[in-house]
């Protein structure tokens, strides 16, 4: 083994130029693939977490009609959505949180001596999950809280400021149109969002939907609700379910369009995540193929090491060394070659990409990018395998096949 | 003559070492194909971005109103903000940078054909939206201005919407009942597919009618003045985006009474704010560098493989001076035989290029999947580039053909 790494940097050295400028174009091929496959991650990841952050998995229901044809009967029927139903969908097996989702445009909200309008949201424990709202200061609201139908608000961190300016919200009291509340929690910022689905969040009140019904709507009736599928892919099955559910307790055809409507983000997420994964392949294949075209600039220049070492090969295999040997010494020297360029390319490739997130202002989407994410991991490490393997076959095959007697004659 | 005696030894040197000289321009056929490539894919991703973007309106603002932000008196009460016939008006009348302006107002309804029902995204809109929306019609006509004025109960259907509920039987002139009141289909709108910037349900779910008639037949509950909702503009072109905003943000704050700055009471989105964020400029400069720089690896093939043959031939060299060659015909000849080498491998790799292209952009693929688009220009840069890079790998092996000394070759033979 150590004739063998003794061998090979033997013969780099004695071709240092040569192997310099042919191993740039490994060096090259790895960096560009480490470089554009973590890029890619990074932008990847920035655009999840925008779009995601009106809640990951989140599936909107609004009721509509029927349509009555038969005899006797004329004109259509609302569905009518109640408490009940929200319940009763919490309890199928696809679906992991539900929100009773009243919204209360432009209430007015008074603390201190300011009065400002903002909207009032009444939702339940497991509200923040379904809209990925995270606790900054506080804490969300509780099943307690919505048991005992408790005077708690929970504020975004615009409201809280438009209320409260730099002051502390928390346990303060608030006054909802008449009523008082007491503020429990505070939410981190969510900034600008590219897709709204409750208006601007960081602008709204969170309470508790029964305080909200028993104060406010005065009704069991919603005009909405908001659920979130066990996983994003069964989103498309709670749908299903879910209007199998209702038409049974409503009396309508599940089948009916008009029923019921549903606004599933993961639908809209779909295609953008499909042209993302299509971004990723084309950029990791034009990587992928210029780290080959480097490898068949080292196998190029392996096979005329061959040629130069005839003699030297010849000589070796007369004194007894196997076509194993030789094969495995031209294997190594291949393989050296690629591994310490692409390696040196793959670290270049990922302080690049670091770089880039260094100069590039926050908030863009090369700001953050990964250190190391698997896939870029695994598509450069088995590339770069793959890729020594080639460079080094033909010429070791080659260098194997030398015949002794020959090599020695042409001396 | 000396021109074609140099591509001729360039030629017979490539056959000479066969292997050799396919395996060496591999480089300069890749880094050139890379080029066309990757810079018509970086086209192909902006005119895909633009595509999605402006599917629902190219560039157009959209402005709804809000809630006030400064403290609220309910002496004057604005709870609810909202604009009218009058705001929009005195929009189109004051403001200099839109090129159009329209008013929409929409409300989900149950509509209902034969034994099929569907709840549709209704949008009542003047014949502006139509034109600022920009979607074909595919067959029929448009919403038009003696629509609005007497507020006649004609549809234009999203292309789901027909599909779903006129089915295959139906088209212009069937008549559907929206909310239980009947309308004749007027229009059918071309299939608007995936879009990157939407309000609420898609294009192809939704039903246009004129304003008047949403207006009068389905009132806002919380006033009985007839409601716009949004209205559309569009800009005269992407660079005066942030001077649109705020020449319409002035005129509609000073109409609903609030600060001119408000933009929580006059919220204004366009798709292309959100376009700017996307740095495709860099990334089509960053594509070219990486392509460029693939192409230039491919020429230090070139030139490893050139200085190697300038060696091999140095008694060539040799006996040339000797005979009375200047260094001039030697330098000559070495730096024709590398643009001949890097010509070659530089037409293939356009070949190449142009044909990946072809293949890619002749997929069908999805909507949002970005193809490279082909441009006269993308060709010539490679072709520029090429051609630095193979003056770049000419130069050193010709300097150093000339620099060999005769009296040494020679006495070498």
């Amino acid at each position: 083994m150590d004739d063998l790494w003794t061998n090979t940097w033997r013969s780099l050295r004695a071709h240092k130029m040569r192997f310099a400028l042919t191993s740039a174009g490994i060096l090259w091929g790895a960096f560009m693939l480490t470089f554009l496959s973590g890029t890619m991650e990074g932008f990847d990841q920035h655009f999840r977490r925008e779009i995601e952050e009106a809640g990951p998995k989140i599936v909107l229901m609004f009721p509509g009609s029927v349509l009555k044809n038969r005899v006797g009967e004329r004109g259509a029927r609302q569905v009518e959505l109640e408490n009940d139903d929200v319940e009763r969908i919490a309890g199928l097996h696809s679906v992991e949180d539900t929100d009773h989702d009243l919204l209360m445009w432009s209430q007015v909200v008074r603390a201190g001596g300011r009065t400002k309008l903002l909207h009032v949201n009444g939702g339940n424990e497991g509200t923040a999950r379904i809209r990925n709202m995270v606790v900054d200061q506080g804490r969300f609201l509780t099943a307690t809280d919505v048991e005992r139908a408790r005077r708690v608000a929970f504020l975004g961190p615009t409201a809280a400021e438009r209320l409260f300016g730099r002051l502390p919200a928390i346990g303060r009291n608030i006054q909802i149109e008449s009523h008082s509340f007491r503020v429990i929690g505070v939410s981190v910022p969510k900034g600008e969002q590219l897709m709204h689905i409750h208006g601007k969040e960081d602008l709204t009140v969170i309470i508790p939907w029964t305080t909200a019904q028993r104060l406010f709507t005065k009704t069991e009736r919603l005009y909405r609700m908001a659920f979130t599928p066990v996983t994003r892919e069964e989103s498309f099955d709670a749908v299903r379910h879910t209007r199998q559910l209702m038409g049974l307790h409503h009396g309508f055809d599940p089948n009916l369009r008009t029923a019921l409507s549903f606004m599933n983000i993961y639908e809209a997420l779909v295609d953008i995540y499909g042209m993302m994964v299509a971004i990723r392949i084309f950029l990791i294949s034009a990587g992928v193929i210029t780290l080959m075209v480097g490898a068949i600039g080292v196998m190029n220049i392996m096979l005329v090491v061959v040629g130069e070492r005839t003699n030297e090969i010849g000589l070796r295999k007369a004194v007894g060394a196997t076509r194993r040997a030789i094969f495995t010494q031209f294997l190594a020297e291949a393989a050296a070659v690629c591994g310490v360029s692409g390696t040196v390319g793959a670290v270049l490739g990922v302080l690049m990409t670091q770089l880039l997130g260094a100069v590039s202002p926050p908030g863009t989407p090369t700001a953050s990018p990964p250190v190391l994410d698997p896939l870029t991991v695994i598509a450069v490490s088995t590339s770069l395998i793959a890729v020594g393997m080639m460079a080094g076959i033909a010429p070791a095959i080659r260098a194997a096949r030398v015949p002794p007697a020959e090599a020695l004659r042409a001396s | 003559m000396r021109i074609l005696e140099a591509i001729r030894q360039a030629l017979r040197q490539l056959r000479a070492h066969r292997a050799r000289s396919l395996l060496t321009m591999f480089g300069i056929v890749w880094g050139t194909a890379s080029v066309i490539v990757l810079v018509a894919w970086g086209q192909g991703v902006r005119q895909m971005l633009e595509r999605g973007f402006f599917k629902a309106g190219k560039n157009m603002g959209e402005v709804w109103a809000g809630t006030l932000s400064e403290d609220y008196t309910a002496a004057v009460d604005r709870r609810y903000l909202w604009y009218n016939v009058d705001d929009l008006e005195a929009l189109r009348r004051r403001a200099r940078l839109p090129v159009l302006v329209g008013g929409e107002t929409d409300e989900v309804l149950p509509a209902a054909y034969r034994q099929r029902g569907l709840n549709v995204d209704v949008r009542g809109i003047e014949p502006e939206v139509m034109e600022i929306r920009g979607v074909p019609l595919a067959t029929g006509r448009a919403i038009t201005r003696s629509d609005l004025n007497h507020n006649r109960r004609v549809i234009v259907l999203g292309d789901d919407v027909r599909n779903r509920l006129l089915g295959a039987d139906g088209g212009i002139g069937s008549w559907v009942r929206l909310g239980g009141k009947p309308f004749k289909v007027v229009g059918v709108l071309e299939h608007v597919g995936t879009q990157l910037n939407r309000d609420g349900f898609l294009i192809d779910e939704q039903a246009w009618i004129p304003l008047t008639t949403l207006q009068n037949n389905w009132p806002k509950w919380w006033t009985d003045e007839p409601v716009i909702e949004k209205i559309l503009y569009r800009m005269r072109d992407r660079n005066s985006l942030d001077e649109t905003e705020v020449e319409v943000r002035a005129i509609l704050a000073e109409r609903l009474g609030v600060p001119a700055g408000d933009d929580q009471a006059v919220g204004i989105h366009s798709a292309l704010k959100v376009l700017r964020q996307i740095p495709v400029d860099e990334m089509e400069a960053l594509l070219f560098i990486l392509a460029a720089t693939t192409l230039m690896i491919g020429g230090i093939g070139i030139l490893s493989m050139m200085l190697d043959s300038v060696y091999e031939r140095r008694a060539e060299i040799g006996v040339r001076l000797a005979i009375g060659a200047r260094r001039r015909d030697i330098i000559g000849q070495f730096f024709l035989e590398t643009l001949t080498v890097t010509g070659l491998g530089g037409l293939v790799g356009v070949a190449l290029g142009v044909g990946v292209c072809l293949f890619m952009g002749g997929l069908n693929v999805p909507d949002l999947v970005p193809v490279p688009v082909l441009q006269v220009e993308v060709v010539a840069l490679a072709l520029g580039v090429m051609g630095f890079v193979g003056v770049a790998a000419g130069v050193i092996p010709a300097w150093q053909a000339s620099r060999i000394d005769p009296a040494l070759t020679l006495r070498m033979e």
